[in-house]
């Protein structure tokens, strides 16, 4: 875990200088009336220390195995599809419309990640878009977006 | 107005029909998402907030303390039949329940299971409205001072008991309370680390933290190894436990619900750790203790009464301070903020209808749980054969819609799966979740009471040492990290460091 630890030590300790840093910026105030960085500032400044600890306590462990041993024997591609998936499916919503996108994105996971057969992943997909749109949508009344799927059709059929 | 006359109060609060079904369907859903590994009452919760908005605020509240209470019973029932604890709060049932399912007595197993839950949930509810009424007068008399000190107190413990090195814990403290305090300063209206971005104007959303850290983390973490799920075939019979099982379960039962009741109130105690302290004291206390692990049922008993009791009496200082003890809580309090009303001691006074509303409707949910469990076991080992392949999107949409319907922001997606990438990395690394979401809700509260104090004392912080509550609070919270540089004291504290509910 050597260097795991040392890696997470450092991206703290990089986060925790911005905050000091940009709580600063902002002013501390006094002590009789503090200003709008004053809390970052300290929280900031306690968080580079405690960084700074973890930094050498990582340093003073032995060496350890290599960090990718944390993924040994995992399926690890699957964490950065299913979040690439995920980031895309957000970037589809506005245009495609909850229905659509949802009905795309739980295809590809049913037929991607543990594969199911097309024509089972295409029904499960379908099925679970539509129950889940009716309860939250249409019982529910959540607020689900409408995409822009059907302006672009309409011009073609009227 | 008499304690009776608050519960006859609060009994045509939760009776009306509406607040009735609000609160079925949060110990069902409760209930449903305990069965479920995978998914907890935080993402339900966090899920189902927006179903809220347009329901009044007592019934909203009802039902999102309903899943949480409701989890609780259903944690068990996975716990006991599949070997997984359907929530954290549940792993010691997996000793002696599952146990207990092999031998062929699954059904003993899940009866004491729920009835326990049932008698220390109840009981739980009672000692709320004994000492609720009483802690909130006291605490009408605190100060800035004294609320800022109890929120380091809480922050301290919930980082002393959380699983993992105290200094990742302390690590995740800090960040948590940098997230909570982006937007716009409530002094002087400066904004603050939001680049630029108007989405971050009013600071990041809770529940996006939430779900990412808690739902997304935990499918990716599941997702990369192949989950296989060993299912008690067997036909469960026999749900009422014998006269001999409720003779060795009455002692635990007892203990458990006093445990449970007390550390739940504790900031940053809670289910998980009463579960565990109440397990590892029933093994002491017994006669023959060899036999736990291969099946005894007071390993069920306890920490069940245990587990139920604490998420009972956690609602005592998120109603009557407005600090939540933990996590699931945390989110609760959001509930609260979003329906307009501020937990605290004046809850009681300014709305003394959601108050006990919700205290009775907790009496009348124990009752429904106790109903939905035993005759309805044979649906939830149904819903336990569902494969995690089609399980995993299905709670990935539940995540997806609860996220965006809170707000109608595709932004907040993008937080969740940022926050779901970080709490992975966070679980693969060692850093706990819980400390960042406790101290994200405290942030703006915390400095907001600091900031206060210091302009009350003319900037000395001698204000924190005058208040004997505050200086109390603000010592044991030094002793505890104190714990990080003392050898002997470390090595106490891993034994009994564990992940908080």
């Amino acid at each position: 875990m050597r260097i795991g630890d040392l890696v997470a030590a450092l991206v703290w300790l990089t986060v925790a200088s911005y905050v000091t840093l940009d709580g600063w910026k902002m002013g501390l105030g006094s002590l009789n009336d503090p200003g709008s960085g004053f809390m970052f500032f300290w929280v900031g400044a306690i968080m580079m220390g405690l960084s700074l600890a973890a930094l050498g306590a990582a340093l003073r462990e032995p060496a350890g195995e290599a960090l990718a041993t944390l993924w040994a024997g995992t399926r690890w591609w699957l964490v950065p599809y299913v979040t690439v998936l995920l980031a895309l499916y957000a970037w589809l919503l506005p245009t495609l419309g909850f229905l659509a996108a949802t009905m795309l994105l739980l295809c590809i996971l049913f037929k991607t990640v543990d594969p199911m057969g097309w024509l089972a992943s295409l029904f499960a997909a379908v099925a679970t878009s539509l129950v889940s749109y009716v309860v939250f949508h249409r019982w529910l009344g959540t607020q689900l977006p409408a995409g822009q799927i059907k302006d672009w059709i309409a011009p073609w059929i009227f | 107005m008499d304690l009776l006359s608050s519960m006859a109060l609060g009994l045509s609060v939760a009776l009306q029909p509406i607040n009735l079904l609000y609160c079925f369907a949060g110990v069902f859903i409760g209930t449903l998402v305990g069965v479920l590994p995978g998914i907890g009452p935080v993402a339900a919760m966090s899920l189902l907030l927006p179903v809220t908005f347009s329901a009044p605020p007592e019934a909203g509240i009802i039902m999102l303390a309903g899943i949480y209470y409701g989890s609780m019973y259903g944690g068990s029932t996975t716990a006991i039949l599949v070997n997984i604890p359907g929530e954290a709060a549940s792993v010691v049932t997996c000793l002696d329940g599952h146990q207990m399912a092999r031998q062929g007595r699954a059904g003993p197993a899940l009866g004491i299971a729920a009835m326990g839950s049932f008698i220390a949930g109840t009981l739980a509810v009672v000692g709320l409205m004994l000492v609720a009424p009483t802690l909130a007068r006291w605490a009408v008399k605190f100060g800035p001072a004294e609320y800022f000190s109890l929120m380091v107190l809480g922050l301290s413990v919930l980082t002393y008991l959380s699983h993992g090195p105290l200094l990742k814990a302390l690590i995740m403290a800090c960040f948590g309370l940098v997230l909570g305090l982006i937007g716009i300063d409530s002094i002087n209206a400066m904004p603050r680390l939001t680049f630029d971005r108007m989405e971050l104007v009013d600071g990041v959303g809770l529940v996006p933290i939430v779900m990412g850290l808690f739902g997304i983390a935990e499918i990716l973490s599941n997702i990369e190894r192949s989950i296989s799920r060993e299912i008690f075939a067997q036909r469960i019979t026999g749900l009422m436990p014998t006269r001999r099982d409720w003779k060795e379960s009455a002692g635990p039962l007892a203990r458990g619900s006093l445990l449970g009741f007390v550390l739940g109130v504790l900031p940053g105690g809670g289910a998980v750790i009463s579960s565990f302290i109440s397990y590892a004291l029933e093994k002491r206390l017994s006669k023959t203790p060899e036999t736990f692990g291969k099946g005894a049922i007071a390993g069920v008993a306890g920490p069940e009464a245990a587990n139920n009791a604490a998420a009972g009496s956690g609602f005592i200082p998120l109603l009557t301070l407005g600090i939540p003890p933990n996590v699931v809580l945390a989110l609760l309090l959001g509930a609260f903020i979003v329906h307009g009303l501020q937990p605290g001691p004046l809850l009681m006074l300014q709305n003394p209808n959601i108050f006990w509303g919700i205290v009775a409707s907790m009496y009348i949910g124990n009752v429904m749980l106790l109903i939905l469990n035993l005759p309805l076991i044979g649906m939830w080992v149904q819903v336990l054969k569902v494969p995690y392949k089609i399980l995993f999107p299905v709670i990935v949409l539940f995540c997806l819609i609860g996220v965006y319907s809170l707000s109608n922001s595709i932004f907040d997606i993008y937080v969740m799966i940022l926050f779901g990438v970080l709490g992975y990395l966070m679980r693969k690394l060692g850093y706990e979740p819980a400390p960042l979401v406790l101290a994200f809700v405290l942030g703006p509260m915390m400095e907001n009471n600091l900031r206060k104090a210091l302009i009350i004392s003319d900037g000395s912080f001698w204000i924190f040492i005058d208040s004997k509550l505050s200086l109390a609070c603000l010592a044991l919270a030094a002793l505890l990290l104190a714990t990080a540089i003392i050898p002997l004291l470390r090595i106490r504290r891993t034994k009994i460091a564990m992940e908080p509910g």
